[in-house]
């Protein structure tokens, strides 16, 4: 009875989906180094030959996972961890430079990338910590233990100079919150990136409009006071005119640089903030813990939106501003840093509502839009099957990264659970930027498409991170906690 | 407690929707509402190669080769693709500095122009263009474009041929914009003329394009590509033979030589002197060599055979004898005692030769008595027929339009001048209406005063005389591939076959006895009129203008020889070596001596000479 409730219990949805995916990968990447005159299947110096070889590999990978113990997982799971950070750290020694980053172990013609790997061990691992008996992550010992697992392969990751593997990590942050992590973390850091980006983009007015957010929320928990309502309407109205005439009149006499950032737009702000948090104490509010609430918030954010011009300009190399100003809109470039976005788009908008048809695709046969076979792989879908292609993956994707949240919440084991929100955090950072990148709505960070994009390690690096996921939800019932 | 949390799986569920939704919006908006990146990956992937075809060629009437194609090949660059240059090698080939090179591929380089191919170096001959592909793998980025420039077997005819050369905006406007830059198309002459003809129609091929600008097989499976036409042929009337000898017997002189065969209006010769050889605006040479020309004092590039306009002087006279006679002014044996002097009333005019007295019409033309033709012409204009001068005169007018003189002939040639003969309207204006007669304007009788006639004209005109009172449009092309030109007009003078014979016998005899008895042809019947220009600037200018023979004339001549005297020194012995040398295909032995001393006559100055000796191929 064991035996067929076995087979029952496998999550054939998971498997279908990761299939399905597989497979059409396998067409796409067939696509996009189609050559007329070979067009065999099987030519294993090709990139779509080794994609088949790595997917049969993974397969039977995939398989011995579902049938070993999952105790094997649960309990190594640290040891596995540490053996895989032993491996970011040597290939840092050992390893071979592509694309810049030095995170490529080379054997003959077959390279691997172990930081594929970490995302499985640090996910496992980040699973084990988090089902210590007293790990509640509202504790800074439990924020702590999270954390250190979390950067340890961020760390080793940011050395080998891959930046985009290193963001994928950041999405880890779902899954503690769903943990326990306070909600205000989720909200703080994405304030921050709508920040960051406002603050690139228009500078002062970012930090107008958050202090407008901030004083609405100050009327908000005072909404039944009549007063502040008429201090907004009023502030409104003052700052408008002082914006004008310190535009017109007061700049001339200011023109000051500190660190080669020129604060003329600051103090701008700076000095009407002041007055209005002092009018705002002395005359409507009256609450003594809001005013040095509110200065303490002003400063900091102040000197984020300073610290983001900063590190903007001085941090960033120059081809990270690039892609960075690039999505922003600040410049427009087809050649240069522009130009796989620009081909990247070229192929996606001339795919039209029902694609070029398969292998019919001009961009993609012609060779224009660089790296086609793995970070801009998106593309290829775009053009050969239009938006009902596109809408199709969109699809799978979605249906994939739903179900795993579902496989996830069923079970009753808090490593399973988190090991399952971290599949999902992991494959939904992927599909987000790399999708993104290709219609120009995130930087170009490379990371690939998981299941269709060309590239050994990661398709099997996927496919473990998901089989193991798989494997737990077969022993959800058999869990006693 | 972890209930408490399971809300939280909303979160990310939620956020993985709303995600998807804003990319399917994006996706949407590019892919379907916005339109233009299916243009620019059209753009981008498909190339239209255009296939030029070949430029018709042009033959004489005896079907000699004059003109043909010849390859030749610009060098192309994409920057982009361009890596591991030999530039030493390249320089080298290429006869460019280093310095040179990089200034061109600085040009090239610029903005999208990096992107797409542009001319590096234009109009290379073979024999570099096969070195350069020789070791073209050293030279990834630059490609060969095959052109056509024309070739001129012989170094005549250039002002007829024209040349070809690049197409300029004005070309492009003009040709409703089927002309591109970098085009060719004929610039002048009947290269010009006929460059609908001669260009064919161009031929389109669409392919696919890497990333690499090579090409990936066709577009729409060649649905929209289309072959070119080739250009049509042209056979000309020119005798080439003739053509060539008469710029030999132009050479170092300055005028023209019209011959035309009459009754066809065929051109047979047109030569204008000084000329060069059209090979020299050909290839790359051509902008060099074509400043050159312009700068030339002499002026080689005008073409006085249509262009330049003389007073005809007493080649005029058969006109005068021809319209008073048809109008019975005078009798075909009109006898008048010349006395060397004209009495009018307040002027005497002087005969200038010394000869007897013409008894009749062909002695007046053998003489070429003035005072012979200025009664003829008073008789003409006060004849009773009309109510006064301006009637009158308006009838002469007339005839002298009909025999082609005063308006141009519509010969296929750029730049035609239609000479002058004054209408009525413009001696009423000078003079006052009803102010003016016979008398006042009398010069006109012997071929001076405002009367002014190009050497086509002149050749058609004695054409005319040849055919006894009508001539044929002069034309130069007989037929277009094969199939015959638009027929060319006859036009009747209105003046009966009699007269014109009594005109062709005086002609004749001055060949025989008169004033042109040196240019004699033995063994032919020649006839002609020998006439001097006076040239207020310098020498007069010598003209003849004739036929051959007198019975069926096969050829009718117009020479013009600029500062060379009297009709009879240079003019018409050219006339008769052309007509000997046409009729007879050769020179008469006891001629040579005469044939030489006209070749070798330099009219022009030293330093001018110069000139055109410096562009001599």
């Amino acid at each position: 009875m064991r035996r067929d409730s076995f087979v029952n219990s496998i999550d054939w949805v998971l498997i279908g989906l990761y299939l399905l995916l597989a497979t059409l990968g396998l067409a796409f990447v067939y696509s996009t180094t189609y050559i007329a005159s070979d067009p065999s299947f099987f030519n294993f110096t090709t990139s779509y030959g080794r994609q088949f070889i790595w997917l049969c590999i993974s397969l039977i990978i995939g398989m011995f996972i579902v049938v070993i113990d999952y105790k094997f997982y649960t309990s190594f799971a640290y040891i596995i961890f540490g053996l895989i950070m032993l491996l970011l750290a040597s290939v840092l020694i050992f390893g071979v430079e592509i694309n810049g980053s030095k995170s490529w172990f080379a054997l003959g013609s077959i390279r691997f990338q172990p930081a594929e790997l970490a995302k499985f061990a640090t996910c496992l691992a980040l699973a084990k910590v988090m089902t210590g008996v007293n790990v509640n992550l509202k504790t800074w010992t439990g924020k702590f233990k999270a954390l250190t697992v979390l950067l340890i392969p961020i760390g080793l990751i940011l050395m080998q100079g891959d930046v985009g593997s290193a963001v994928v990590f950041a999405g880890l942050i779902f899954v503690l919150h769903r943990e326990g992590l306070e909600s205000a973390y989720l909200i703080v850091g994405f304030g921050l990136i709508f920040l960051s980006v406002m603050a690139l983009l228009y500078h002062p007015l970012a930090l107008l409009f958050f202090y407008g957010l901030l004083f609405s929320l100050v009327i908000y928990y005072n909404r039944k006071a009549k007063q502040p309502i008429i201090a907004l309407l009023l502030i409104l109205i003052g700052g408008l005119t002082y914006a004008y005439l310190y535009k017109n009149y007061i700049l001339q006499f200011f023109p000051w640089e500190v660190f080669g950032i020129d604060i003329q737009q600051y103090l701008f702000l700076f000095i009407p903030v002041i007055i209005l948090i002092l009018v705002g104490y002395f005359i409507f509010l009256k609450r003594k813990k809001w005013l040095p609430a509110s200065m303490v918030i002003f400063l900091i954010v102040g000197m984020y939106t300073f610290s983001v011009d900063f590190m903007f300009n001085n941090v960033l190399k120059q081809h990270h501003r690039d892609r960075i100003n690039l999505i922003l809109g600040k410049i427009e470039d087809h050649s240069g840093a522009g130009y796989n976005l620009f081909q990247s788009k070229v192929a996606i908008g001339s795919g039209g509502m029902f694609g070029k048809g398969y292998l019919q695709g001009t961009q993609t046969l012609l060779n224009y839009v660089p790296e086609q076979s793995t970070d801009f792989i998106f593309t290829s879908v775009a053009e050969q099957f239009g938006f009902v292609g596109s809408f199709f993956i969109i699809l799978l994707y979605v249906v994939l990264l739903l179900r795993i949240i579902q496989v996830a919440e069923r079970q009753r084991s808090t490593l399973a659970r988190v090991y399952g929100y971290g599949v999902a955090s992991i494959l939904f950072v992927h599909f987000a930027v790399n999708i993104g990148m290709t219609i120009g709505l995130v930087p170009v960070i490379g990371i690939p498409l998981p299941f269709i994009s060309y590239g050994g390690s990661s398709l099997l690096s996927f496919t473990i991170l998901l089989f193991v996921l798989i494997k737990f939800d077969t022993e959800r019932l058999s869990v006693l906690r | 407690m972890k209930d408490r949390f399971k809300r939280r799986a909303y979160v990310l569920g939620s956020l993985i929707v709303i995600l998807a939704l804003i990319f399917l919006g994006k996706l949407f908006s590019i892919q379907v509402l916005d339109s233009k990146y299916q243009d620019i990956a059209q753009r981008m992937a498909v190339k239209q190669i255009k296939l030029y075809p070949n430029r018709g060629l042009i033959f004489d009437r005896n079907n000699e080769l004059l003109v043909y194609n010849q390859a030749i090949y610009d060098i192309m660059v994409v920057p982009r693709q361009v890596e591991n240059l030999d530039t030493a090698l390249f320089c080298e080939i290429f006869d460019l500095t280093p310095v040179n090179f990089e200034k061109k591929m600085a040009v090239v380089s610029k903005d999208l122009f990096y992107y797409s191919p542009s001319e590096f170096i234009k109009q290379v001959p073979a024999e570099t263009y096969a070195l350069f592909l020789e070791h073209s793998y050293k030279f990834s980025g630059f490609y060969g474009e095959t052109r056509t420039i024309r070739n001129y077997t012989h170094s005549c005819a250039a002002h007829i041929l024209g040349d070809v050369g690049e197409v300029d905006s004005s070309d492009i406007k003009n040709s409703d914009f089927y002309y591109q830059p970098r085009d060719y198309a004929g610039k002048s002459g009947l290269e010009k003329l006929y460059d609908d003809e001669l260009r064919g129609a161009r031929g389109y091929k669409y392919v696919f394009i890497d990333k690499y600008n090579k090409q990936q097989g066709s577009f729409d499976e060649g649905r929209k590509d289309s072959i070119p036409s080739q250009g049509a042929n042209l056979e000309t009337t020119l005798d080439i033979k003739l053509q060539a000898y008469g710029e030999r017997l132009l050479q170092n002189k300055v005028g023209s030589i019209v011959a035309i065969e009459p009754s066809t209006g065929e051109v047979l010769a047109l030569v204008s002197s000084p000329n060069f050889d059209p090979n020299l605006l050909c290839g790359s040479e051509r902008g060099k060599n074509y400043t050159v020309l312009a700068k030339d004092p002499l002026k080689p590039l005008f073409n006085r055979a249509v262009m330049a306009q003389y007073p005809p002087g007493s080649t005029f006279k058969p006109v005068t004898a021809a319209i008073a006679m048809q109008e019975g002014a005078i009798n075909p044996d009109f006898s008048y005692h010349c006395n060397t002097l004209f009495s009018i009333p307040g002027r005497t005019l002087h005969c200038s030769h010394h000869h007897p007295s013409a008894q009749n019409v062909q002695q007046g033309i053998q003489h070429s008595c003035n005072p012979y033709f200025w009664q003829t012409f008073k008789n003409t204009l006060e004849i009773g027929t009309y109510n006064n001068t301006g009637e009158s005169y308006a009838k002469w007018h007339e005839y002298t339009q009909k025999m082609g003189l005063g308006h141009t002939l519509g010969i296929d040639m750029l730049s035609e001048k239609p000479g002058n003969i004054p209408a009525p309207a413009y001696y009423n204006d000078l003079y006052g209406a009803g102010r003016w007669r016979a008398v006042t304007i009398i010069s006109l009788a012997i071929g001076q005063g405002e009367i002014l006639i190009t050497p086509l004209q002149l050749a058609n005109l004695y054409a005319t005389l040849a055919n006894r009172g009508y001539y044929i449009t002069p034309h130069l092309v007989k037929r277009i591939n094969g199939r015959d030109n638009e027929k060319p007009e006859r036009h009747e003078t209105g003046i009966d076959k009699q007269y014109y014979d009594v005109i062709a016998e005086g002609l004749q005899l001055v060949v025989e006895e008169g004033t042109g008895r040196r240019s004699k042809i033995p063994n032919l019947t020649f006839g002609g009129k020998t006439g001097t220009a006076q040239n207020p600037h310098g020498e007069d200018h010598s003209i003849f203008a004739g036929f051959s023979p007198i019975v069926n004339p096969k050829i009718a001549i117009a020479v013009v020889v600029e500062n060379a005297g009297g009709g009879s020194k240079y003019a018409a012995p050219i006339a008769s070596l052309i007509a000997e040398m046409y009729l007879h295909d050769t020179i008469a032995k006891s001629r040579f001596y005469f044939e030489k001393t006209i070749l070798d006559a330099n009219l022009t100055s030293p330093e001018e000479e110069l000139m055109v000796e410096t562009i001599a191929p």
